[in-house]
């Protein structure tokens, strides 16, 4: 089967669809190469920072871990989260137990830790949003693809059947050209859908699995801040 | 746009061009030769005439559609006896069971008996009759339009012999023609409208 004449031999109709399709093609198959090249990026400057991470103890080392907290989302959540923790021990607006002497020591600065963690999932949101990023564009391809194949193909059998009626003859001679013809626009859609579909879904399950990642590097960071915050004034 | 796209672009062209030298790589399946011999002379059919009384109920049902006058809606259509009588001495000579009725784009006479020759036979070459050699006698006419250039359009079957595969293999025989010599230089009009008989033989 020549794809070439096939194409150059079909309809006006079939050939913008099977074009649509081509450009669909290319379009998937770059947000696939992408996204492969920003999750490698991105787990291996994660899996730097953590090396270094484990081994600092003190807050005050967090902050000076330097280009690995910007270069990968666990460096950024961790500089927010810092950042967040310097504002409310150094603001001096931690002197809310002093105005109100009948809150128990602690409790104000306890509801006020939770600004660390609004912080840090803040960030987390901004780098899953730029994670899922052109996602959306492949979910898209998946459903318009198969229809856009049917539509050349629905468009093709009634060109098929219209000749059937200028020719007064519904034999296999004219009716089988029209009909292959046809089906090759629905062939296209399926070579875009199913491997934009397997694309789909690999990276909605990586990111999942990353925000589950942040979710427990959160909770780490904010039980070690507030620990801090509450016991070293 | 990004260089994601321009690899995507150049991966796609790749994959293209494979398929295609794959494509022509592919060697054709190689057409059976046939050869005719004829060892011994045939028996030439008979052509069923009109007039002959015919036994079965379905077969007399056909034979007054034969008597009927061809119908013309577009123009006053002349009828050359001579063409007619030509082409019934082919039909009896045992070449094909077609009956040409020819009429030209403006409803003047088709004088060139050399191109109707080509014409039936190569409609002829294309027409294999389901019912050969069987006692069943049947008539379709097809209409078709011969171009300048001899390209054949606008066949469509004109009158049914009342079998649906007998139609088909009639309107197959005329669409399986697709191109004849073109039009003689000294035929004045656009085209040629030709209805074609086509009836079995016993």
């Amino acid at each position: 089967m020549n794809i070439f004449r096939t194409f150059l031999e079909s309809s006006i109709a079939a050939q913008i669809i099977m074009a649509l399709l081509a450009i669909f093609s290319i379009w998937s198959w770059a947000i696939f190469l992408k996204k492969l090249f920003d999750f490698s990026k991105v787990k291996k400057m994660s899996k730097r920072f953590m090396s270094t991470y484990r081994f600092h103890q003190h807050t005050k080392e967090l902050e000076n871990m330097g280009p690995l907290l910007n270069d990968n989302p666990y460096g950024r959540i961790l500089r927010n989260g810092v950042e967040e923790f310097k504002r409310l021990k150094l603001g001096k607006r931690i002197a809310a137990p002093e105005q109100n002497p009948q809150s128990p020591p602690g409790s104000v600065m306890e509801e006020l830790s939770d600004n660390i963690r609004l912080a840090m999932e803040r960030t987390k949101l901004s780098e899953l949003t730029e994670l899922e990023k052109s996602l959306p564009t492949l979910s898209t391809f998946v459903s318009v693809s198969p229809f856009l194949g049917l539509l050349g193909t629905v468009w093709g059998v009634m060109q098929a059947f219209l000749d059937i009626r200028l020719r007064g003859s519904a034999h296999i001679t004219i009716v089988a050209p029209g009909i292959s013809d046809a089906l090759i626009t629905t062939v296209y859609g399926l070579l875009v859908a199913i491997p934009a579909l397997i694309f789909y879904n690999i990276f909605r399950a990586r990111v999942n699995s990353y925000s589950a990642e942040l979710d427990q590097f959160i909770n780490e960071v904010f039980a070690r801040l507030r620990k801090e915050l509450l016991f070293r004034q | 746009m990004n260089r994601f796209h321009f690899i995507s672009a150049f991966v796609h062209l790749l994959i293209f061009s494979v398929l295609l030298l794959a494509s022509r790589s592919v060697k054709p399946i190689p057409k059976i030769e046939v050869y005719k011999v004829s060892i011994a002379p045939l028996p030439q059919p008979k052509i069923l005439s009109i007039e002959e009384p015919v036994p079965e109920e379905e077969i007399e049902k056909e034979i007054p559609k034969e008597k009927a006058p061809p119908k013309e809606k577009s123009s006053p259509v002349k009828t050359e006896k001579k063409k007619l009588e030509k082409s019934e001495k082919i039909i009896k000579k045992g070449l094909p069971d077609i009956k040409p009725k020819i009429y030209t784009g403006s409803g003047r006479g088709f004088t060139y008996s050399y191109y109707l020759n080509i014409l039936l036979n190569k409609i002829n070459k294309n027409w294999h009759n389901p019912y050969k050699g069987k006692d069943i006698v049947l008539k379709s006419t097809v209409y078709f339009e011969v171009d300048k250039k001899g390209k054949i359009y606008n066949v469509r079957l004109e009158e049914s012999s009342g079998d649906n595969m007998y139609n088909e293999t009639t309107i197959r025989a005329v669409t399986l023609a697709k191109k004849l010599p073109p039009l003689p230089k000294e035929f004045a009009d656009d085209y040629l409208k030709v209805h074609l008989e086509f009836l079995t033989a016993q």
